[in-house]
């Protein structure tokens, strides 16, 4: 686990070219470049504090 | 009618749970209200990919019908507890049920699931019925409202057509001006848009945010193993070539212009995250059908693979949403990395691209359990975002 967000460490998961996310903290977040990035790593945050259980979607609707 | 022997037809359900495994309950509930659609569009899995279940269906869902899944739907939240569930009007085209058939959907479903689970309600549509009066309704009934459309609207009508061939895109770019207005806005739920990689990606998606969607979902054309996907130019991955493009475009903008819904899912889960598509990662699909004339159906676009894919021989009269989280069908789909071939699990991005869409593995004999008939093209595009991912998270780790 993460000792920053509590996030599982999910490095299998990301493969080997991505760094943890969840040991960069959020208030380095301010001064990224990257709005999109910025949301996902934002989103992501929110789903492991939230913690609730992550389904799929169905696919032909928005 | 031709079956599939394949795989999941033979999963052992019972053993499974006797083993531990625990069935997710449903949280998306797709209505067939109208079997019939005001297009033709070439690629439709509905009509054109060798199911014709809906000539044999009631054109448009009767009013029992919807109380009685709504009813069922109720029961399941109850049994599940769950704080949220969502019904999608679907077809065919869902508006062809008109102005009162909708109101009395909608209001049948807002009874039955009166106070336990909060109803969220959706229409995903072509948009060609989609004028003044009908937007008033839906946004009196708190429908959310998807449209279709390819792109710019030479592109749109190289596949989304009238029957008699006239283009649809004039139509539906009078609904997306309404839809986007202040005042229908808060009723948007965003855009569909299939991939043609014939088509210029920067172009498609600059045509498509000039409405402020939301979110643009583009979806890959449906294809297996047995139906390729059209593949024009030297390129052995054009779908992923073209996403690369519009991930591009997106992700370097200077402000978050929309969400992308496939791209947002790639990123959580390179991020580590998991995927709420059923489109990419390894998340339990939770997703059913409910037909015209109440039969429980898995995803519909399971149709694409052979008629009759999406079959459980259940009925909302008869059968709870319980007893469809035991179909093989269903069950395959929430089993994550338990569910994917061999030759995937050799595979270093398995876990994000989870074999793709389950409808893109059907292969004759085998069935689903086979790598998507889009590995490359995911593959490609997912390398690509690792990579700009990498990049950026690396600068911020040595910013900190």
């Amino acid at each position: 686990m993460s000792e920053t967000t509590g996030a599982p460490d999910s490095a299998e998961t990301r493969g080997d070219a991505v760094p943890d996310v969840t040991r960069i903290p959020l208030s380095q977040l301010e001064p990224a470049e990257n709005p999109v990035l910025e949301a996902a790593i934002r989103r992501l945050v929110d789903e492991v504090t939230d913690g609730r259980e992550v389904t799929a979607q169905f696919g032909n609707s928005p | 009618m031709i079956r599939s022997r394949g795989w999941p037809t033979d999963l052992d359900v019972a053993s499974l749970i006797a083993n531990g495994f625990q069935p997710y309950a449903f949280r998306d509930f797709v209505f067939k209200i109208h079997q019939r659609c005001n297009l033709a569009c070439d690629y439709c899995y509905v009509y054109t990919m060798g199911d014709s279940s809906w000539r044999d269906r009631p054109m448009a869902m009767a009013p029992e019908v919807v109380r009685a899944a709504a009813q069922r739907i109720a029961e399941h939240a109850e049994t599940h507890r769950l704080d949220e569930v969502r019904v999608i009007l679907h077809g065919g085209e869902p508006l062809m049920v008109g102005r009162e058939g909708l109101r009395a959907t909608v209001s049948e479903l807002r009874s039955a699931i009166a106070g336990g689970a909060r109803l969220r309600v959706a229409i995903q549509t072509n948009g060609v019925l989609l004028d003044e009066r009908m937007l008033d309704l839906l946004g009196e009934e708190g429908v959310e409202v998807g449209v279709s459309l390819d792109g710019a609207p030479a592109d749109n009508d190289r596949h989304r057509r009238y029957a008699d061939g006239r283009g649809s895109a004039a139509a539906v770019e009078r609904a997306l001006a309404l839809l986007s207005s202040e005042r229908y806005r808060p009723n948007f739920a965003g855009i569909l848009s299939a991939v043609d990689p014939e088509t210029d990606p920067v172009g498609t998606y600059e045509a498509l945010i000039r409405y402020r969607p939301p979110v643009i979902d583009f979806l890959l054309p449906h294809a297996n193993w047995n139906r390729p996907p059209a593949r024009p130019g030297p390129s052995l991955t054009p779908y992923g070539d073209w996403l690369i493009s519009v991930f591009d475009r997106w992700y370097d903008a200077p402000v978050r212009e929309t969400g992308i819904r496939i791209l947002d899912e790639i990123l959580n889960l390179v991020l580590g995250g998991a995927s709420r598509s059923e489109h990419v990662g390894l998340s339990p699909v939770t997703v059913v059908v409910v037909e015209s004339d109440g039969s429980i159906e898995q995803v519909d676009t399971l149709r694409a693979s052979y008629p009759g894919a999406g079959e459980t021989g259940l009925h909302v009269a008869t059968d709870s949403f319980d007893d469809a989280l035991r179909h093989p069908g269903v069950v395959a789909r929430q089993l994550g990395v338990r569910a994917l071939a061999a030759e995937c699990l050799s595979c270093p991005i398995h876990r994000l691209c989870g074999a793709g869409h389950y409808p893109h593995r059907y292969s004759f004999g085998s069935g689903f359990l086979n790598r998507s008939v889009y590995c490359d093209d995911l593959s490609r595009i997912i390398a690509h975002v690792q990579s700009r991912v990498a990049i950026d998270l690396e600068r911020l780790s040595v910013v900190g």
